[in-house]
């Protein structure tokens, strides 16, 4: 239910259904009888058209190596090696079945069943790729930045381990289903056999290399399921319940929804300082329909705890925890409100896709929670709740509720950060105001009296309102993380949410250690941006003037670049096992075809990764 | 709840644009101390007038940019005495008919308004008030 719409998994588990029917097909062909100018070549150009999507995608895993000054190939891990040795057996394998662009694979015209198969593979990887491209953007310098909030988690390790397993894998099976046409032990082999079993060997060498570092260093099953979970970055189709009554039709509503607000969410934590799009009415709404979602959710959770009680007493307990969380967001959301209601901003009367979206979410929330199929806000506070042997009559249905909860608080913890993000901008751009004491106080702007009823926020509204804002988004946070908890606990789809958010944060943790070793202690901002330590030391003192922030970010940039080419000059920092450390890449002489890899790959920055 | 009648009172009374647009300020600030008393006292979750405070929030800030409300009077600040517990029936009840009469007065003097910037602040506040009303009033049914 998490998923209504593509994930990557489906189309990594289509590529996979597809080689599988290869091997299958290759294995007839090969019962019958190899046709040299069909199966071969089609087979050829097939496996040509699945390698270069492959290799496109480890070009991805280990594009950041290439940014690097050469030099830098010391203390790198096993699989930040396996990734760039994949790639390199991957455009090895490329070389040897030298499809050049022109000769590219005639979908229509195939008619070689294994070729299809393999074609088919790679239409499907390709669409696969794109859905991870559409979670970044690039700026006009070609720095890649985040889209969504799944980049974050797209862009950890674990994750980047997991689809270079998978690519490997299906590279493996590729290998598998071309080796029967290959290798037609009936007739001597063909010049363009030959190519196609030295493709074959690159792609098995390519899984043997991840194995390997697989086999010192495992993925996690859970990296691997957040991979497969990955959905497509678009704004999920409302959806409207037929049967006003059915559980799985209201729990559907809400996830949907749930989704539709975190997408919205995203984007408005993002928006420029100068948008027209901020503006406080936002913010109330916001505000106000969370604490409504975030009271809905803690009536659902009690009715839950209250279904299982007599099944899983820990369950129970969990849930009632989540409930407990969920009304301390609520009171949070409260204090919040009020902070909005003290403050105006320079634009109002816009309502954001992120506001119309929480306002949803308290909606369908309600009407989830409530025995009224007509539920909204504005119904009385005397509201039945819905019984709990009708909210779930089997046990085995309470993991489809928790699902819905467990999106809503997360869509609720997103607006949170969306609210504070807007905010903080606002606040730099001098656009939060409050009201005038003497409500339309005069103001002497540019030798002309000006009659305003606000006067830009001062200090302590400014402190106080981001505060509290902050409060709230931590609060929200952990109400999200213990509905986590119940998901993982039992095994509600949107278990990987949490996982996903998890990575993530180890993630911004890990880039933050990176920034670290080379002395400059850093903060990442939603927008992905790293701030440094003059710029962060100015925004903790609640400096908000723009042009002192813009002052510090460059000599916290130019101090960057001065350790940079310290580096380039001296060599990296030497770490305690630095000298036990193996060279980055192996030596390739002696692998076949290694003439035609890719040599950009020569430099890696110093990146030590915790291994067992 | 004295407040919420004595707010009511004050727009049913006010003479003229200018008088109803700082009973009308005065009220949306009313509305906004009685329904977070409210939930400070710890009464039920009240959907409708959670919602509805952040209409009243936003119809105050209406009135405050209309260039006709007096500058004079210096804002008082809102007594933060511990509120008495208040049913919500009545808290939803006076909150309905607070907005129904703002509603009322301020269409009355968005009609006479010589400028425009009067007329837009009194409508929007008008419309805020409507919203206030229809939650208000719809949780009563």
């Amino acid at each position: 239910m998490t998923a209504p719409h593509a994930t990557f998994g489906d189309f990594l588990s289509t590529a996979r259904q597809e080689l599988t029917r290869a091997v299958a097909a290759c294995r007839s062909v090969r019962l019958s009888k190899v046709m040299p100018g069909r199966d071969i070549d089609e087979s050829r150009l097939a496996l040509a058209h699945l390698v270069r999507v492959l290799a496109a995608y480890t070009s991805d895993l280990t594009e950041s190596r290439r940014r690097l000054p050469s030099g830098h190939l010391t203390n790198i891990s096993s699989w930040h090696q396996a990734a760039v040795q994949a790639h390199d057996a991957l455009v090895g394998a490329g070389a040897a079945l030298a499809a050049s662009d022109r000769e590219r694979i005639d979908t229509g015209k195939v008619s070689s069943q294994p070729a299809r198969h393999l074609d088919a593979a790679a239409t499907s990887m390709t669409a696969g790729r794109d859905l991870l491209q559409r979670h970044f953007t690039a700026t006009a310098s070609g720095a890649r930045l985040y889209r969504s909030s799944w980049a974050v988690a797209i862009t950890s390790p674990e994750v980047s381990k997991g689809l270079l397993s998978e690519l490997t894998s299906l590279g493996r099976l590729a290998a598998d289903a071309c080796e029967s046409v290959a290798d037609d032990t009936g007739n001597a082999r063909t010049h363009a056999q030959q190519r196609l079993g030295v493709a074959c060997e690159w792609l098995r060498l390519a899984d043997t290399r991840v194995r390997a570092a697989n086999w010192r260093a495992p993925t996690s099953a859970l990296a691997r399921e957040v991979l497969g979970a990955i959905p497509m970055n678009v704004v999920p189709s409302r959806h409207v319940p037929q049967a006003p009554e059915a559980i799985d039709e209201l729990c559907l509503a809400v996830v949907t929804t749930a989704q539709r607000a975190r997408h919205v969410a995203w984007d408005a934590a993002n928006i420029d300082h100068r948008s027209a799009a901020i503006s406080v009415t936002s913010w109330r709404q916001i505000a106000a329909a969370n604490m409504v979602t975030n009271h809905n959710c803690h009536l659902l959770y009690k009715t839950l705890a209250n279904r299982v009680s007599q099944h899983d007493p820990g369950l129970a307990q969990d849930l009632l925890r989540a409930a407990s969380t969920a009304s301390l967001a609520r009171e949070e959301w409260l204090d919040n409100a009020r902070e909005f209601d003290e403050v105006t901003t320079d634009i109002r009367d816009h309502i954001s896709p992120a506001a119309i979206e929480a306002g949803e979410l308290a909606h369908w929330t309600g009407r989830l929670a409530y025995v009224d199929p007509e539920w909204t806000p504005a119904r009385p506070p005397s509201s039945a709740v819905r019984p709990s042997a009708i909210l779930a009559p089997e046990v085995t249905e309470v993991p489809r509720v928790v699902d819905a909860i467990h999106e809503a608080s997360q869509a609720c913890s997103s607006l949170a950060v969306a609210n504070l993000e807007q905010a903080t901008k606002a606040v730099q751009a001098d656009r939060v105001l409050i009201h005038a004491g003497s409500r339309t106080a005069r103001y002497n702007i540019g030798g002309r009296t000006i009659r305003m009823p606000v006067q830009p926020a001062s200090g302590p509204y400014v402190a106080s309102l981001l505060a509290c804002s902050r409060n709230t988004r931590d609060t929200a946070e952990r109400t999200a993380e213990a509905g986590a908890q119940v998901a993982v606990r039992i095994g509600a789809p949107s278990h990987v949410l949490g996982a996903a958010k998890a990575l993530a944060r180890e993630q911004s943790e890990l880039r933050g250690r990176k920034d670290a070793t080379l002395g400059v202690p850093a903060a990442e901002r939603a927008d992905g941006r790293v701030l440094g330590p003059i710029e962060t030391k100015l925004r903790d003192r609640g400096v908000t003037d723009t042009h002192l922030l813009w002052r510090a970010n460059s000599l916290d940039q130019a101090g960057q670049q001065a350790i940079y080419g310290v580096i380039e000059q001296f060599g990296p920092r030497r770490e305690p096992h630095a000298g036990a450390a193996s060279p980055t890449r192996r030596s390739a002489a002696g692998e076949p075809g290694l003439a035609g890899c890719d040599r950009s790959i020569t430099a890696v920055r110093d990146e030590p990764e915790a291994e067992p | 709840m004295t407040s919420m009648t004595d707010a009511r009172r004050r727009v049913d009374e006010a003479s003229g644009l200018a008088e109803v647009l700082d009973a009308a300020y005065d009220a949306f600030e009313d509305m906004l101390t009685a329904i977070y008393g409210y939930h400070d006292a710890g009464g039920p979750f009240y959907p409708a007038l959670i919602m509805a405070a952040a209409d009243a929030a936003n119809g105050r800030d209406a009135v405050a940019f209309a260039a006709s409300l007096p500058p004079s009077r210096q804002v008082q600040p809102a007594a933060t005495t511990a509120a008495d517990p208040v049913a919500w029936q009545d808290l939803g009840a006076s909150i309905a008919a607070l907005s129904s009469s703002l509603s009322a007065r301020l269409r009355e003097v968005a009609a006479a308004a010589k400028t425009a910037e009067d007329r837009r602040a009194c409508l929007d506040a008008a419309r805020y008030a409507d919203e206030v009303h229809g939650l208000a009033a719809a949780s009563l049914q």
